[in-house]
C-alpha cells in the first residue's frame, strides 16, 4: 500500500488484515478493547464497530469475492475514533448507487449493509485511486438522541 | 455457533452460546436454528441477551430462520442488547418479530 495513502495515520494506527471473515472479526474484537474507541461513548464505539463491520464485509463478500485480498484500516485526521478510512485492492469498488440504497422491505434477507451504513455515518466517500478503492466516513456523534439521530437509540451493551 | 436449546414449559428457548452473531457466525446460526426449529413446539424464543454484536448479516440470518417455522410456530426475540435493538430498530426488522425485554418477560406473556 502506497505511503500517501496513510500519510494521516501513525504507523502504529494502520491495520491491514486479510480479506477473510476471520480477520474481519478479530480485528473488530481487538479494536473493542484497543485504545482507538477508548474516548468514545458506547453508543458511539458500537456504532463505530457496526459501519467499520459492514464496510469490510462488504470488501470481503463483494470486492474480491472469496478471492485473497487484503483491506487496510486506518483513522482518519480527525482522529476522532470516529472517522476511519478503508483501502483495498478489490478489482470490483462498491457502485456509486449503494450509497443511495434503501433499506429492503419486510422479511428481506440482505442488502441491508450500506442503509446501515448510511443511517449512522455522515460524509460516506468512495474513490478508486491508481488501481486502489479508498473508503472515508465519519461516524456520527451521539448527540443526546443517538448517532442515528432516532429517539430510544441509546446503547445499552 | 452453538444454540443451547431447552423447554420451558410449552415454549422452546434458544441461546445463542456466542456473543457475535456476524458475517463469520450467519450460516452455522441459520443452519442450527432449522435444526432446532424442527424439533420445537408451537412457540419459540430466541433469546439474544448473550449477543452483543449482530451484523446485517447475522440480522439476515435471524430474519431467514423465519423461513424454517411450520404452520402454527412462531419465533419470538427476547433480551436484546442496545446494539443488536439498533440494528433491528434501524432497519425496521423490529416491525417483523414479538420483542419481549427478557425471557422471563417472553414466558409470561400470553401466547
Amino acid at each position: 500500500m502506497p505511503g500517501w495513502m496513510m500519510r494521516c495515520a501513525r504507523r502504529c494506527d494502520r491495520h491491514v488484515i486479510a480479506a477473510e471473515p476471520a480477520a474481519v472479526r478479530d480485528f473488530l474484537v481487538a479494536l473493542e478493547h484497543g485504545p482507538a474507541l477508548a474516548r468514545l461513548s458506547v453508543e458511539e464505539r458500537e456504532c463505530t464497530l457496526l459501519v467499520l463491520a459492514e464496510a469490510m464485509n462488504n470488501v470481503v463478500e463483494h470486492g474480491y469475492g472469496g478471492s485473497p485480498g487484503w483491506i487496510g484500516l486506518m483513522p482518519g485526521p480527525r482522529r476522532s475514533g470516529r472517522d476511519w478510512r478503508i483501502v483495498d485492492r478489490a478489482q470490483n469498488g462498491p457502485p456509486m448507487a449503494c450509497l443511495q440504497a434503501d433499506m429492503p422491505g419486510d422479511l428481506a434477507e440482505g442488502g441491508f449493509g450500506w442503509p446501515l451504513i448510511r443511517a449512522l455515518t455522515d460524509g460516506v466517500q468512495m474513490r478508486r485511486c491508481a488501481g486502489f478503492n479508498v473508503m472515508t466516513f465519519q461516524v456520527r456523534a451521539e448527540d443526546g438522541t443517538g448517532c442515528d439521530g432516532l429517539p430510544g437509540a441509546k446503547g445499552a451493551g | 455457533m452453538e444454540l443451547a436449546v431447552r423447554s420451558e414449559g410449552a415454549v422452546t428457548v434458544v441461546r445463542p452460546a456466542e456473543a457475535r452473531l456476524d458475517a463469520m457466525a450467519a450460516v452455522m446460526f441459520k443452519d442450527r436454528m432449522k435444526a432446532a426449529l424442527e424439533s420445537a413446539g408451537a412457540r419459540v424464543v430466541l433469546d439474544l441477551s448473550g449477543v452483543g454484536f449482530l451484523d446485517s448479516s447475522g440480522l439476515g440470518a435471524v430474519v431467514a430462520a423465519q423461513r424454517f417455522l411450520r404452520v402454527g410456530q412462531a419465533l419470538e426475540l427476547a433480551g436484546l442488547t442496545g446494539a443488536v435493538e439498533r440494528v433491528f430498530r434501524l432497519t425496521r426488522m423490529d416491525r417483523m418479530f414479538t420483542i419481549h425485554a427478557g425471557v422471563d418477560d417472553a414466558l409470561r406473556a400470553a401466547v
